[in-house]
This record gives structure tokens, C-alpha cells and sequence, in this order.
């Protein structure tokens, strides 16, 4: 399965213990359904530590 | 297994619990902690709102963890246990993608992506999609409800 026979896929990407990647046309939210202003592509937290959530702020890489 | 399922009833109104179905994206408590709270046994307090305000929410659960039927006039605007196959499905819309970045919970995606690690493993992906924020998953990279337990906040 090639993602490139959908350009339009929202791509999500990891990489154990770091953060998830996504790419793509998508709209990020709150918990409230507020939107969070972004580009095509953003780096989300998956580790809990960062102190730019819901962003990655490499916390991960501190331990 | 089945046994885990449970039903909660107000007299109007019975609201079915499959938590096996369950994907933690967090809705329910979020919005009606007074009906839905985790912390409590039972966790549904079906009495803790009006019936209306339980259906409103009932309908925000993006899985069939949580579906109600009206005890009577069973039909109109039910989100039936059973889905059923009876009406057309709805055109396929294309809508972007949303992020939902649940309040000391998941990651919640809804609509079609791919998920890869870094090595290109493939990922089943559904129509919901719900990522791990805490780190402490024991499904990784799914949420599998641990934040909870430990009390994340974020």
C-alpha cells in the first residue's frame, strides 16, 4: 500500500517514544471543538511531558 | 466478554454500555461528568441529567460504546444498538480530517489517514482513530485508557 496514490491522505507518522507527525489537509481541535491554528503539517506530543502540548517540545529526548 | 456490557434505564430511555467498543475518546465524561463519571461504580448515573441532555451526548460518542433506544416509540432519531441497514448510507462527503486534542486525554482523528512507524509498518487506521498522549498505553501507539489511571494532564 503506497500513500502516494491518495495525495489527499492525512499522513500520520511515529516513531516509538517520540512524537506523531501529521501531514496532510486536516483541522486540529480542543477538547472543546475550538481550532487550534496550524499549517499542513505539525509535530503533536505523544510522550505527556512536553510543556508545549499539545505540540512536541522533544521532552521525550530529556530521559 | 458480553457479560461486560451493561444497560442503564430512566424510564424513558435505556442507554447500552459495550466497553469493549470503547475507543477513550473521552466525550462523555468530559461533557456530562454528572451522568458519565469513570471514577464512580456504576460509572452511569443514568438520573444525573435529563434525558435529552443524556441523548445529546450519547450521540457524541464516535463508537457504539455508548447507544440508547427510547423505551417507547422506539424509532425516530435512536442510535440504535444495532446499526441498521434499512436507509442509504449518507454520500461520502470529503471532509477534511479532524484533530481532536482531548482535554488529559487522546489524540482523537477522525476521517480517512494512514498511520506508519518509522520502519513502514502499516497501522489499521478506522473512521476514529484514538493516539496515546500520556505515553503510558499498553497499546501503543492506540490509546488504550491509561491516562486516567495515572492521572494525566495535558
Amino acid at each position: 500500500m503506497s500513500d502516494n496514490a491518495n495525495p489527499d491522505l492525512v499522513k500520520l507518522t511515529f516513531k516509538p517514544g517520540a512524537s506523531l507527525k501529521v501531514k496532510g489537509n486536516f483541522i486540529l481541535k480542543d477538547s472543546d471543538g475550538n481550532i487550534i491554528p496550524t499549517g499542513d503539517y505539525v509535530k503533536l506530543c505523544r510522550c505527556g511531558k512536553s510543556k508545549t502540548q499539545p505540540f512536541c517540545d522533544h521532552s521525550h529526548r530529556k530521559e | 466478554m458480553e457479560s461486560n456490557n451493561r444497560e442503564y434505564t430512566n424510564g424513558e430511555i435505556t442507554v447500552y454500555w459495550q466497553p469493549k467498543k470503547c475507543i477513550h475518546a473521552t466525550i462523555c465524561y468530559v461533557e456530562l461528568i454528572e451522568v458519565f463519571n469513570p471514577r464512580k461504580r456504576p460509572w452511569v448515573n443514568i438520573d444525573g441529567a435529563p434525558t435529552d441532555k443524556i441523548i445529546e451526548i450519547v450521540d457524541k460518542c464516535p463508537t457504539d460504546a455508548l447507544t440508547y433506544k427510547r423505551n417507547k416509540d422506539i424509532g425516530v432519531g435512536d442510535k440504535a444498538p444495532v446499526l441498521t441497514t434499512k436507509e442509504s448510507p449518507p454520500p461520502p462527503v470529503a471532509r477534511p480530517v479532524e484533530i481532536r486534542i482531548m482535554k488529559d486525554g487522546p489524540i482523537v482523528i477522525t476521517g480517512k489517514v494512514s498511520l506508519t512507524d518509522n520502519d513502514g509498518k502499516e497501522y489499521k487506521t478506522y473512521s476514529i482513530t484514538s493516539i496515546c498522549r500520556c505515553g503510558e498505553s499498553g497499546n501503543l501507539p492506540f490509546c488504550d485508557g491509561t491516562h486516567r489511571k495515572i492521572g494525566f494532564t495535558g
